[in-house]
């Protein structure tokens, strides 16, 4: 299992290029092209802003920049996930014609995904200067909720994209377990003082993307990170939905290129 | 040392791939104590099909060998286990050095340009970015599509597609290279052109398997050809003869 894992390396120059056509072709025709970065999760913040700010009259504070921060993680989670779901029975006509390991496809999805992560980041940089938060050291903290949530993506991208080529199923059902999984993950609510302190470890432990979009909030708002406890347990199931999702993805993947 | 070593090789399919098994089917089938014991029954009349099987050839390094048959002889699916693309479920396949699959219009994005995808394309096939720009002029020139390069595929006509990819195909030189049915495109100037090109990868000592169902063509190109039918081997021979054989295997069929 090692060595086809470190087969991937061979494939660097084809993943990069990949990516660079994911990232090209995404923007293509549209009048603001890349500027949809920004525009996507700020239109979404409004539509939230409107929702709980005005309508159901929920105050959080500083809002905008609390939506942000937990939208623009989860919409890596969002889009690779959905997105792999189509990502080897979309690509059948380059899986019949060359060989390579076919694990290039769902990840080269989550790294344009996150590299349209990094870039929408940026659009944060004036909300919190406008909001006057204070940067604190914990930003340097970052990227390590960022890996955990790539593992934990990619993991779950590897195994929506092979159960697809059986079930086609998963095309409907993957958007819908993804809505369902918004609603329970803190991004227009908090955690603290919305979850009842003794559900609180449940929580925590079955759904560790609370956790990493708590953790990644917290580096950005210099709000306290989670407890070491659920950090351990979060990122051990992210490691596990890794292994798990890639060792299932090989092991089907002969069947699943007949199958195609 | 040969280049390509294929031994007893078969390939299984399973016929019920054809029907989609949904969800619903599957819980129904797992719910219901009836249609397990169907399937139970299903299963053994479940058919397997082997679109090639027993097949055992191998091929010297600056041969070039034609692979003739009829329609769903198994012709495309032995190239394709020979790239790697299937794991043979029965026997072997050995080979020597790195393999090219020249097949039309292998992973071309309509929305990239030209150039574009002349970069994906080679990285498809195994290149890195400094070994396509070595061959970027050639490609370009062969395909005499200079004036398009920068130009989104989807404005591209058929025959204009079929050329880049001939001609990345063609200019990136594999050790092996594995030629399906690709000389039917275009028009005849740039049929001759390849026909020459690949002569002249004969010539420099290519090893070359050519899949096609013009008799002309393999006779030009290969010294020996394989006669396939039903997935097995029925001929394997000087690629004269073999033609006749199967002109023959035509003939008897349609009598």
């Amino acid at each position: 299992m090692i060595t086809s894992f470190l087969e991937i390396f061979r494939y660097k120059e084809l993943i990069k290029n990949l990516v660079g056509r994911d990232l090209k072709v995404r923007y293509k025709n549209s009048v603001l092209g890349f500027a949809w970065t920004w525009l996507d999760p700020l239109m979404t913040m409004f539509i939230f802003i409107i929702v709980f700010d005005f309508i159901l009259a929920i105050k959080t504070k500083n809002f905008p920049v609390f939506l942000l921060t937990g939208l623009i993680p989860w919409t890596l989670f969002n889009n690779s996930v959905i997105g792999s779901v189509n990502s080897i029975t979309g690509n059948e006509g380059l899986i019949k014609r060359v060989y390579y390991p076919r694990e290039i496809f769902p990840l080269t999805l989550v790294l344009a995904n996150t590299i349209n992560m990094l870039l929408s980041l940026l659009v944060l940089i004036p909300v919190i200067l406008a909001f006057r938060i204070p940067l604190t050291t914990k930003i340097f903290l970052l990227p390590i909720p960022a890996i955990f949530l790539f593992f934990f993506t990619f993991g779950l991208g590897l195994v929506f994209s092979c159960l697809n080529v059986f079930l086609r199923d998963m095309e409907y059902i993957g958007p819908f377990a993804i809505r369902l999984w918004f609603y329970l993950t803190p991004i227009f609510y908090a955690v603290e003082g919305r979850v009842p302190q003794r559900f609180l470890d449940i929580y925590m432990t079955l759904n560790p993307l609370a956790v990493i979009l708590t953790f990644f909030r917290a580096t950005l708002m210099g709000e306290p990170i989670p407890a070491l406890r659920h950090i351990v347990v979060a990122f051990s199931i992210c490691i596990l939905v890794q292994l798990a999702g890639y060792t299932f993805f090989k092991k089907n993947e002969d069947k699943m290129v007949k199958r195609i | 040392m040969l280049a390509l070593e294929v031994r007893e090789m078969g390939i299984k399919f399973h016929l019920h791939h054809e029907v989609e098994q949904t969800l619903t089917e599957t819980v129904i089938d797992l719910l219901s104590w009836r249609a397990r014991k169907k399937k139970t029954k299903t299963a053994v009349t479940n058919e397997e099909f082997w679109p090639v099987r027993n097949i055992s050839f191998s091929v010297r390094p600056g041969e070039s060998v034609g692979v003739i048959g009829k329609n769903g002889a198994g012709k495309s699916t032995l190239l394709q286990v020979l790239t790697g693309i299937y794991k043979p479920d029965e026997g072997t396949v050995v080979r020597h050095g790195n393999i090219g699959l020249l097949q039309l219009g292998t992973g071309f994005h309509p929305e990239l340009t030209g150039r574009d995808n002349i970069y994906l394309n080679g990285a498809i096939l195994g290149l890195s970015r400094k070994e396509i720009d070595s061959v970027y002029r050639a490609i370009i020139d062969f395909s005499e599509l200079h004036d398009f390069i920068d130009t989104p595929l989807r404005n591209y006509s058929s025959g204009m597609v079929s050329r880049l990819g001939f001609s990345i195909a063609i200019n990136i030189r594999p050790d092996i290279l594995l030629i399906d049915e690709v000389l039917s495109v275009g028009d005849e100037g740039f049929q001759r052109k390849c026909s020459e090109k690949i002569e002249e990868l004969r010539g420099a000592g290519r090893t070359i398997v050519f899949v096609s169902h013009s008799m002309d063509q393999v006779v030009q190109l290969c010294e020996r050809a394989i006669c396939l039918d039903h997935g097995r081997i029925l001929f394997d021979g000087s690629s004269t003869e073999a033609s006749k054989y199967y002109l023959d295997l035509i003939e008897r069929e349609s009598v």
